[in-house]
């Protein structure tokens, strides 16, 4: 198990973790701001990172290598989990803060991970399953352009 | 008072001068998608070059966005819809921007909006209207400055979700392809969802261009007392939708008809919720334009289970019988067919056949017995699947097809949908699609581009409570396990159809895998998006192809004299027009799309230097 988190661990550039940073009082939005159109929820640049860790554990390899790519202005090469079909329109904005629709029905108990793996199902069944749960419309233009 | 700007018998006499515009969508009233200019020909084609080109500076890669629109030309200004479905005026001779208008206010860039084929021209004296939907919303901008017209319909738009004679709710609402003008009426068809859940209604409508008002309605799924209504079983003329205009319709001005070219009806792959024919799904309809009317109608598709709308409207053309001139409407069709009738009666020119159909074993669905197959023109696309249609461009590629070929329903076609999984072919791309067909008069040819990519498409029992019983697993082609059609090439052609004699003058594949080609493969072509247009000049011009090329080929001989590599695909149907004593082609390369390519924001005009 332990090897298997580890791999995990290193495939992403830092070892992150969101239960830490949950734990300290972080909520998700803080970090994943929605720049406008709202499309996507974005990953926070180093210098975002670097306005807490130049005091807090500053002295940690990781978080030096964080620094690194602050200094370079260069943005931390995460591993992306999710990815929706580039045909596919979706709006964290219209979903998140139009819809209410709390960050874990989709992305899962991302406050209690160390590490984070895709734990939820994002196919189109799911996204339709949803929409005919919530009584949101399932037609194609919906979310696709119709060609 | 007329949008077409000259009449046609004058367009034939004065061609270097008339028709020097492009003021519809599809060339003329008649949609023959043709010029009469020639200063482009055979022989000088070779040194074409780009003149100039506009950026919309709006294309998206995330989704990817992509451009349909054929631009009008009217005078020396040109009209065209951007990726995000802007109307932009530019000088047609420079392409420098003139003025531009954005339906959507707001913050609207994290939604799809849709594609659009263009726009509509009207002009009564000095007043001269663009008139286009989006968003479901008919606008009227005056031609010269882009402007709304406020006593058209609220402040210069007309929510088209009203007034349908059925409440639709929220449902999905739109216009894609350009409404057609007759006198001082607007007439529009729709597109909406096609799925098992509920859709809206197909109905076309006309529209006062002045004040937005509705002036009349057809009932394309009848109500009661209304011719067709008994072929929708029980109360399901109520519920079900589409049987829509989405790919355009043509106008004979003269008679007073206007011509339309019906979708299927929804859900698209499953009809025990609308048993019966289903008139006037998949239907040629003719109407008298002024009122709505009908005069007469052909349904090319009984009860569709397979998606085969009408894509693209009919085309109407003067044909040679017995040494004497015939007017005609022409449908070509997904299922490759190609439907010729007397343009007055509806009276097919060449005989129609009732072939036996495979019925389903699918709960609750009843197929038609037959359905109408033209004896003439031959069939311009593959007629189904079999063993001897798998691919041969590698053993891999054949062994891995016909292996999953075992696990599918295959035949001729109208082989009905299955719960098993059923190869469709031809597909839901065509045949023909929306790009429709080209029409030389001088030639008496028709030229078509062509599509022969399968798809397979399985059922499943709805969940329960889901309120209909039968869903699908969506779209899918079927292709070999490198991303290749599943079919033997080529994928993708330009067809002739000598028209007076029925016969096939040629079929030329277009577009091809730089790969393959390297291979040592024969031409392949390529999926096509897109539509052709014929010229005087004896030149058919054609981009479409999936390897983003604009071609030109001889139109006796399906040579391809020209090409060149636009910035993006093609996947728009050209235009032809001259200012100031030069002729020019334009077309968008807006890339993306069903084709899905890097999208582009580009009109790319060429002309002769």
């Amino acid at each position: 198990m332990w090897v298997f988190f580890s791999i995990l661990v290193w495939q992403q550039p830092l070892p992150f973790s969101h239960k830490t940073h949950a734990g300290a009082g972080l909520r998700c939005a803080d970090c994943h701001t929605l720049a406008a159109p709202g499309r996507q929820a974005g990953l926070p640049p180093a210098s975002r990172c670097m306005a807490c860790h130049r005091t807090i554990k500053a002295e940690s390899p990781h978080i030096a290598l964080l620094a690194g790519y602050e200094r370079n202005k260069k943005p931390v090469p995460w591993r992306r989990l999710y990815r929706l079909a580039d045909y596919v329109f979706f709006s964290h904005r219209r979903h998140h803060v139009g819809g209410g629709i709390a960050c874990e029905t989709c992305h899962g108990p991302v406050a209690s991970r160390d590490v984070l793996a895709r734990e939820t199902d994002l196919s189109m069944k799911a996204c339709m399953d949803c929409h005919d749960q919530t009584s949101a419309s399932n037609e194609c233009h919906v979310c696709h352009d119709r060609y | 008072m007329t949008s077409h700007r000259f009449p046609p018998a004058a367009c034939l006499l004065l061609a270097a001068v008339c028709h020097a515009e492009w003021p519809w969508y599809a060339g003329d009233p008649g949609a023959t998608r043709f010029s009469p200019l020639k200063q482009i020909h055979t022989a000088n084609v070779t040194r074409l070059r780009p003149s100039w080109t506009f950026h919309t500076g709006d294309h998206r890669e995330r989704p990817r966005t992509t451009i349909q629109c054929t631009p009008i030309v009217i005078g020396e200004v040109m009209y065209l819809t951007s990726p995000q479905l802007k109307v932009i005026a530019v000088e047609a001779a420079t392409g420098r921007e003139i003025w531009r208008f954005d339906p959507f206010s707001g913050d609207q860039e994290d939604r799809a909006k849709g594609v659009n084929r263009g726009v509509t021209f009207w002009e009564q004296g000095n007043d001269r209207r663009i008139l286009f939907v989006a968003d479901g919303k008919l606008h009227a901008l005056e031609a010269r400055t882009g402007r709304p017209i406020p006593a058209f319909g609220s402040g210069g738009v007309v929510d088209l979700r009203q007034d349908l004679d059925r409440d639709i709710g929220r449902l999905t609402y739109n216009v894609t392809t350009p409404g057609v003008v007759y006198r001082d009426l607007i007439v529009l068809g729709s597109t909406m969802g096609e799925g098992p859940r509920p859709s809206a209604p197909g109905h076309v409508r006309a529209f006062d261009v002045l004040t937005g008002k509705r002036r009349w309605i057809f009932h394309t799924i009848p109500h009661p007392g209304e011719f067709g209504h008994q072929t929708w079983e029980g109360d399901s003329w109520k519920t079900a939708g589409a049987a829509n205009d989405w790919g355009g319709m043509s106008v004979d001005e003269k008679r007073g008809l206007v011509f339309l070219a019906l979708g299927s009806p929804a859900f698209d792959f499953h009809g025990g919720q609308r048993l019966g024919d289903n008139l006037y799904g998949n239907s040629v309809v003719a109407l008298n334009a002024a009122t709505g009317e009908r005069v007469w109608h052909f349904q090319t598709v009984r009860h569709d289970l397979w998606d085969y709308d009408l894509p693209t409207m009919p085309v109407l053309v003067t044909l040679q019988r017995g040494g004497r001139p015939l007017d005609a409407v022409v449908q070509v069709t997904k299922t490759g067919h190609v439907f010729v009738f007397e343009r007055e009666t509806g009276k097919p020119l060449f005989p129609i056949e009732q072939r036996a159909a495979r019925n389903s074993d699918v709960a609750g669905e009843r197929t038609a017995a037959t359905q109408p197959v033209p004896a003439q023109p031959a069939p311009f696309a593959p007629q189904g699947f079999t063993e001897a249609s798998v691919t041969d461009i590698s053993p891999e590629s054949r062994a891995h097809v016909l292996e999953r070929l075992k696990k599918l329903r295959h035949g001729a076609i109208y082989e009905p949908p299955s719960l098993q999984g059923t190869v469709i072919l031809p597909g839901f791309h065509g045949g023909a699609l929306w790009g429709g067909a080209a029409f030389d008069p001088a030639r008496g040819r028709l030229f078509i581009p062509t599509n022969n990519v399968p798809w397979v498409m399985t059922l499943v029992p709805a969940r329960t409570g889901a309120g209909f019983p039968m869903d699908f697993t969506g779209y899918h082609r079927f292709e070999d396990q490198f991303g290749y059609p599943a079919v033997r090439p080529p994928w993708g052609m330009l067809t002739a159809i000598d028209l007076n004699s029925g016969e096939r003058a040629f079929q030329v594949p277009i577009g091809e895998y730089s790969e393959l080609r390297n291979r040592g493969l024969p031409p392949t072509g390529t999926e096509l998006i897109g539509g052709a247009i014929a010229t005087a000049g004896g030149l058919v011009f054609l981009g479409a192809s999936k390897d983003g090329k604009f071609r030109a080929i001889e139109s006796a001989t399906g040579r391809i004299l020209w090409e060149t590599q636009l910035p993006a695909g093609g996947y728009a149907t050209p235009a032809s027009y001259q200012v100031r004593g030069k002729q020019y082609v334009v077309i968008a390369a807006g890339g993306g799309g069903k084709s899905n390519t890097p999208s582009g924001d580009s009109f790319v005009a060429f002309s002769l230097p």
